[in-house]
């Protein structure tokens, strides 16, 4: 079987290549644009050039057309909102449907949530399989291949949409996504300076700054691509520490897969308190600078 | 201009209860607007009245249930002009690609429209995919995670706040565009709207066409909680913290 | 007997639910509780939803709506926010307004309202000696030789004296002896000289400022007075009857809050091995919140539907009051009874319920006088 890989970013293709390989016997990486494309992952590399002006996400036509040419039984796709466009339209063409943010495999039988947590949903393609996979799933498989590289002929589509302006988004700089480390803070932060005390703990314990949806959402005291749980990052790294968030479902998983789970908080009662290997019951504002003191 | 809204009836996810075998149980959950296609609507709507005359039209599918008063009037009382609706279990539990056929069944019955509008993301399954596969059904362009739309001649403007760009893109219409949540907060529906709402127009049709899922359902259970140590100590007794931070110094 | 609410009403609930989630987050409460008051958002926020229209006639932008429908908002109101908040209580003078002032202070009204989302008055009605007893009122406005009148006396419990802009006045009319029964309503703007004011302090209800405000030889002209002269306070007592059965809806409202909260502490807080509620002291206790919760409720719904059927409310309103705000009282007495030592801190929110809820049994008329209105009714209802 051959299997397609959509990716926009390079670790997202290496992963997913890697992934691909243990359901594939031919790997077909589609590069869309200027994608580094990582050395040795696949087979074959589908390059796309966008012309002036065009978007990424109508890509997809000729996308399409290589599709029908290669015709894979499985397509891997990194699930940002342009990939979401490209395979989504691919998807239709093919007459599937994506398995969305996928977070285990077992065989053909793929795990993603439902309603937010509420439910984990077991999901078999009936034709040929695209999956929606974040990073992280993969992590255990290694890429391998000579990456034949191929320019693909744009196919233009119908009515095009016009690249007005691209500005680059700024970043925090840590990818919470690769960090060993993850402190998390959330409403129990009362004011943005407060902030503070969690980005001094994160000096100590070497980890990136997250947050839970309130502390992005309305508030705005921190970047929304540090939100952690539904429809935000769903992180596994070794350690995470949650200041001040109380451990609704839409969080934790997010961050449920983590190693250990430390948890601070004063409500003693909080969900999170039933979710976490280390629990403190204290106010982060006292909390915080003590642990910072003796770390 | 004409602007169509889709959104989605789920159960309200506060109510599902997990049954003793880890399955779920929705008897007790009454219906609900997919939280963030409320977001939509108020997008759909705010763009309504930055353009005079005009209209806008919700739409949706789903099973039989859905066909409720107080559910049509509810999304009717949030600047919605009219409803589409198409309440038959043939459109129940459909995938994404489903969904959209059945969703493009019925936009077939509003007639000329000039812009689709959907949500970021039903609640249940969030696969940010019906906008896509709608689209590809209507052979229309279609842009995802907009924040800001405006109209222009014969075309929208669209501000997409992407994971590493903000995009501003010229989209032609007639186009289906899906909004993240931040592009408008949903108005709260005062008693002067939701009295309102009973005397719009609300067309509720059953399903011509049979959709077919391309995707299998194999189960779906509440996950199981990860095994914790749960120990958990105030911050102060003596040597809390000190205990905390060596229990950290260990993880790493 | 129909329970059922309609489609509108549950949706009205739905709407007051996600308005008070939106805005009376734990944050702003603490707040309010500390600085005394609500922010202005809060108010414009109630204004847009249309929610402080309610019952306002249409003629001015008001929305119609029958009694039991403005009480399960105003229940919703607190149950959700879980505060005692002003917002409904902003109505009161309002409704005061509509029905018995002029033309052009109900347009004055109107407008103030919908450019602050404040209510234009206050309401002026007690004096340190002079309560529900008010027949020793001894406020007075008297006829000047220029046509105008001079009023005088103090007024106290004026609920956002301070902070509203204008004040209704009850005064009597020329003669503050007992004897005299006339008295007038008087609309009066807060800067006008002579006025002044001296805030008190609250042990519950703290967002809820109130003051005394003291008249000295303040003039007022003819235009001012609202409504027929010597009726002043029989206008008032028309609305009590509404305004006891609002308060009970408040009151229902927060003591539901109340019973939320200590159930489900009770399920969480493991005593002798397992979670009180398997304690048949806190069954018990749990068992009679939710009977006076229920109670309460359903004699606060058939006085407003009364009501609203036009009959006649003078018995029911003031049994409503007494026994429906001493019963809410009670739940959250309760209710801090399961808290025990917990809840007599400030990290739960019960403490402070408690002591709202206390108040409201005698805002409003007291818990005792409701007893004497409604006693001799009851005296003369089996007389024959």
């Amino acid at each position: 079987m051959k299997a397609f890989v959509l990716a926009e970013h390079s670790d997202a293709a290496q992963e997913l290549c890697a992934g691909a390989r243990t359901m594939a016997d031919e790997v077909v990486l589609v590069a869309i644009a200027d994608m580094e494309v990582p050395a040795a992952v696949a087979d074959k590399v589908l390059h796309v050039a966008l012309p002036e002006g065009a978007v990424v996400d109508d890509a997809a036509d000729t996308v399409i057309a290589a599709f029908d040419a290669e015709q894979p039984g499985v397509v891997l796709v990194e699930p940002t909102r342009h990939m979401k466009v490209v395979a989504g339209k691919v998807a239709a063409h093919a007459g599937a449907s994506i398995i969305p943010d996928v977070i285990e495999f077992d065989g053909d039988v793929a795990t993603d949530m439902y309603f937010g947590g509420v439910g984990m949903k077991k999901q078999k393609a009936t034709g040929v399989a695209f999956y929606g996979v974040g990073a992280g799933v993969f992590a255990e498989a290694a890429a391998s291949g000579a990456n034949a590289t191929e320019e693909l002929a744009w196919v233009a589509p119908a009515k095009a949409i016009k690249l007005v302006s691209s500005v680059p988004v700024e970043k925090s700089g840590v990818d919470l996504n690769k960090a060993d480390v993850v402190v998390a803070a959330g409403r129990g932060f009362g004011a943005e300076e407060d902030l503070q005390m969690a980005r001094d703990l994160c000096d100590k314990v070497g980890g990136g700054l997250g947050c839970s949806r309130p502390l992005t959402e309305g508030v705005n005291w921190l970047p929304t691509e540090v939100y952690v749980g539904v429809s935000g990052l769903m992180l596994s790294p070794k350690v995470y520490i949650a200041a001040g968030i109380s451990g609704q479902m839409q969080h934790m998983v997010g961050c449920n897969r983590a190693t250990t789970l430390f948890a601070i908080n004063k409500d003693k009662n909080a969900p999170i308190f039933k979710q976490c290997d280390y629990g403190l019951v204290g106010d982060i504002k006292t909390v915080l600078p003590a642990l910072v003191a003796v770390l | 201009m004409k602007i169509v809204v889709s959104f989605k009836v789920v159960p309200d996810d506060q109510d599902i209860q997990v049954s003793g075998d880890g399955s779920l149980d929705y008897a007790k959950a009454h219906q609900i607007v997919s939280t963030y296609d409320l977001n939509a609507m108020e997008a759909a709507a705010q763009l309504a009245a930055a353009n005079e005359g005009s209209e806008v039209v919700g739409i949706t599918v789903g099973g039989k249930k859905i066909d409720d008063s107080k559910t049509k009037k509810n999304v009717l009382a949030r600047g919605i002009d009219q409803l589409y609706m198409t309440a038959d279990d043939a459109c129940a539990d459909l995938d994404a690609g489903a969904t959209a056929a059945a969703l493009a069944e019925l936009v077939a019955k509003v007639g000329e429209y000039d812009l689709i509008i959907c949500g970021d993301g039903s609640a249940d399954n969030y696969a940010q995919q019906v906008d896509v596969q709608l689209a590809a059904k209507l052979g229309l362009p279609v842009v995802n995670g907009a924040t800001k739309i405006e109209a222009g001649d014969g075309v929208v403007t669209v501000v997409r706040t992407l994971e590493d760009v903000v995009e501003t893109v010229e989209v032609p219409l007639p186009a289906v565009v899906s909004v993240a949540p931040d592009v408008a907060l949903p108005r709260i529906p005062g008693m002067k709207d939701i009295l309102a709402a009973g005397k719009k127009p609300m067309n509720v049709f059953a399903a011509e066409g049979t959709f077919a899922n391309s995707i299998e359902v194999v189960d779906c259970k509440a996950p199981k909680q990860a095994d914790r140590k749960l120990e958990i100590i105030d911050a102060a007794d003596d040597g809390a913290i000190e205990k905390f931070a060596a229990a950290i110094k260990a993880a790493l | 007997m129909d329970f059922a609410l309609t489609d509108e009403q549950e949706l009205l609930l739905e709407s007051v639910r996600e308005f008070c989630d939106r805005y009376f987050t734990d944050d702003v409460v603490k707040e309010m509780y500390e600085n005394g008051g609500m922010p202005d958002e809060i108010a414009a926020a109630y204004r847009d939803a249309g929610f402080g229209l309610m019952g306002i006639p249409e003629e001015y932008g008001g929305i119609p709506a029958d009694k039991v429908t403005l009480g399960l908002m105003i229940e919703e109101l607190y149950h959700s926010a879980g505060c005692m908040h002003i917002l409904y209580q902003n109505s009161l003078s309002m409704f005061d307004i509509m029905e018995f002032g002029t033309e052009e202070q109900k347009q004055q009204a109107v407008d103030h309202y919908m450019e602050t989302g404040w209510p234009i008055a206050s309401l002026s009605i007690s004096e340190p000696g002079a309560g529900s007893d008010n027949g020793s009122m001894t406020c007075v406005a008297k006829k000047q030789a220029d046509g105008t009148y001079k009023l005088s006396g103090q007024k106290t419990w004026v609920t956002m004296g301070e902070k509203l802009p204008y004040t209704i006045v009850v005064a009597k009319d020329e003669d503050p002896s007992r004897e005299n029964r006339n008295m007038s309503l008087w609309y009066i703007p807060m800067d006008t000289p002579g006025v002044s004011t001296a805030s008190l302090h609250k042990i519950g209800q703290q967002c809820i400022p109130f003051c005394e405000v003291y008249f000295d030889d303040v003039v007022v002209t003819e235009e001012q007075r609202m409504g027929k002269p010597g009726e002043g306070f029989m206008m008032l007592m028309k609305n009590f009857e509404v305004e006891r059965s609002f308060i009970v809806a408040e009151q229902v409202g927060l003591a539901q809050a109340a019973l939320e909260d200590a159930a489900k502490y009770a399920n969480q807080r493991i005593a002798f091995g397992k979670p009180i509620t398997k304690l048949q002291m806190i069954q018990e206790k749990l068992c009679d919140m939710e009977i006076k919760v229920q109670n309460t409720r359903n004699m606060l719904y058939k006085t407003l539907w009364k009501l609203d059927n036009g009959e006649s409310v003078q018995l029911d309103s003031a049994m409503l009051k007494r026994y429906g705000c001493s019963e809410c009282f009670q739940v959250a007495d309760m209710a801090l009874s399961i808290y025990a030592g917990l809840g007599y801190t400030t990290e739960v929110r019960i403490g402070r319920i408690w002591a709202d809820l206390r108040g409201n049994m005698f805002g409003g008329g007291t818990h005792e006088v409701m007893a004497y209105i409604a006693g001799r009714q009851v005296a003369k209802k089996y007389a024959n």
